[in-house]
């Protein structure tokens, strides 16, 4: 059977992905042939009305946040203090202790808990 | 306390392995690829109206796993419930699958097993089964499952995209265009999608039946949670639902989310009909 991305033909919003579709279908509402069932990496854009490439997900390294954030200037400043050795043995220690939480999802805070 | 005479209950766990606390172990083959079947039990010791299926213990992180539980001699297994979904969060022991209720008869000396299958590659998973014993007032256990929104390809289930704008229903993702067979009881579960890194985030998921275009909500506003900390969509898995969808119903499923990020927002649904 074959796919279809019924939306909005005003907003391009997409309502539903199927192989069954009303008959007549909805106002303002469009069923659009798809080759195959969109796959979990594809998602809809409503401006081209085609599904498209999902954004890649990016994670944020705390140990990063600990040297760039401003909220961690006192921790900054003892760190630079440090002489390139003793940062990267601090930096090994701290990604030893965080283990699977030195890295967080762009929305997440920083800080654990 | 009154106990009564006529209700006869009777349950015996089987599958337990108490020398560690767990159940039995079940292993996966390759990547999304069915192990072996590990016997549960050589032989039931009574009529059971219903199982409670119980998943724990992945041996991972952030893998989903499908669980298909059989019946018949070794060698020669008929599966009775397919793709029973399991998913773990940060930790191997976050699985969250408290309990697939099977409303289905077993015949007293039975034997079963199962077999995993995960997005990791020889991952394991523990199971036992409770056996679920009825008296003369415990209507008659049914005799199918039916699965349905499986995806053994990622060890998951059916996507569903909630779209970029908070709180506002997204899409109608196609679960099945046409249910194989009638639906009395109605098991809802939930999949994490094997994300190592989620974002912390709401959900309310409506269920519907009807051609796309045309959706009529049957269960509206399924509440989900996910906590970034533990990376997991709780809950997993839904109790049975009295149900009365025939045979060649289309179902399509629908959310709404608290965020819009590209990845974190997406959930995986899988459904199990009884009859």
């Amino acid at each position: 059977m074959a796919w279809y991305a019924v939306h909005d033909t005003l907003t391009g919003r997409l309502i539903s992905i199927g192989q069954v579709i009303a008959d007549p279908m909805p106002p303002n509402q469009v069923a659009l042939p798809l080759v195959d069932r969109p796959a979990d990496t594809q998602v809809w854009d409503e401006t081209l009305r085609q599904f498209v490439v999902r954004p890649a997900k990016v994670s944020v390294d705390r140990l990063q946040d600990l040297v760039t954030n401003p909220a961690y200037s006192e921790f900054q400043t003892a760190y630079n203090a440090l002489s390139a050795a003793n940062r990267q043995r601090l930096a090994d220690a701290l990604a030893r202790l965080l283990g699977r939480a030195r890295y967080r999802a762009a929305g997440e805070p920083v800080e654990l808990g | 306390m009154d106990w009564s005479l006529i209700e006869a209950q009777r349950f015996q766990t089987v599958g337990a392995d108490t020398a560690a606390s767990t159940g039995t172990t079940m292993t996966g083959g390759a990547a999304n690829t069915k192990g072996a079947y590990a016997e549960v039990v050589a032989s039931t010791a009574f009529d059971a109206h219903g199982l409670l299926v119980i998943f724990s213990n992945g041996s991972a992180s952030y893998l989903d796993y499908l669980v298909d539980v059989a019946v018949g001699a070794s060698g020669l297994e008929t599966i009775i419930a397919e793709n029973l979904h399991a998913g773990a969060g940060d930790g191997a022991q976050t699985i969250d699958a408290t309990g697939y209720l099977l409303p289905i008869f077993i015949p007293a000396g039975t034997r079963l097993s199962a077999r995993v299958q995960s997005s990791g590659a020889s991952a394991t998973l523990r199971i036992v089964i409770v056996l679920l014993g009825a008296g003369f007032i415990t209507p008659p256990g049914l005799g199918r499952v039916t699965t349905y929104g499986a995806n053994t390809a990622d060890s998951g289930g059916t996507q569903i995209d909630p779209g970029g704008t908070a709180h506002t229903k997204g899409a109608y993702s196609e679960i099945v265009a046409s249910t194989t067979n009638p639906i009395r009881q109605l098991t809802i579960a939930m999949g994490n999608m094997a994300n190592a890194l989620r974002t912390t985030a709401l959900w309310l998921v409506d269920l519907a039946v009807g051609a796309a275009g045309a959706e009529q909500v049957l269960i509206e506003n399924i509440m989900l949670n996910c906590g970034g900390s533990v990376d997991l969509i709780q809950p997993q898995v839904f109790p049975p639902l009295g149900v009365n969808i025939p045979a060649g119903t289309r179902l399509a499923a629908r959310a709404q989310c608290s965020i819009i990020d590209a990845t974190d927002r997406l959930i995986d649904i899988l459904l199990y009909g009884v009859d």
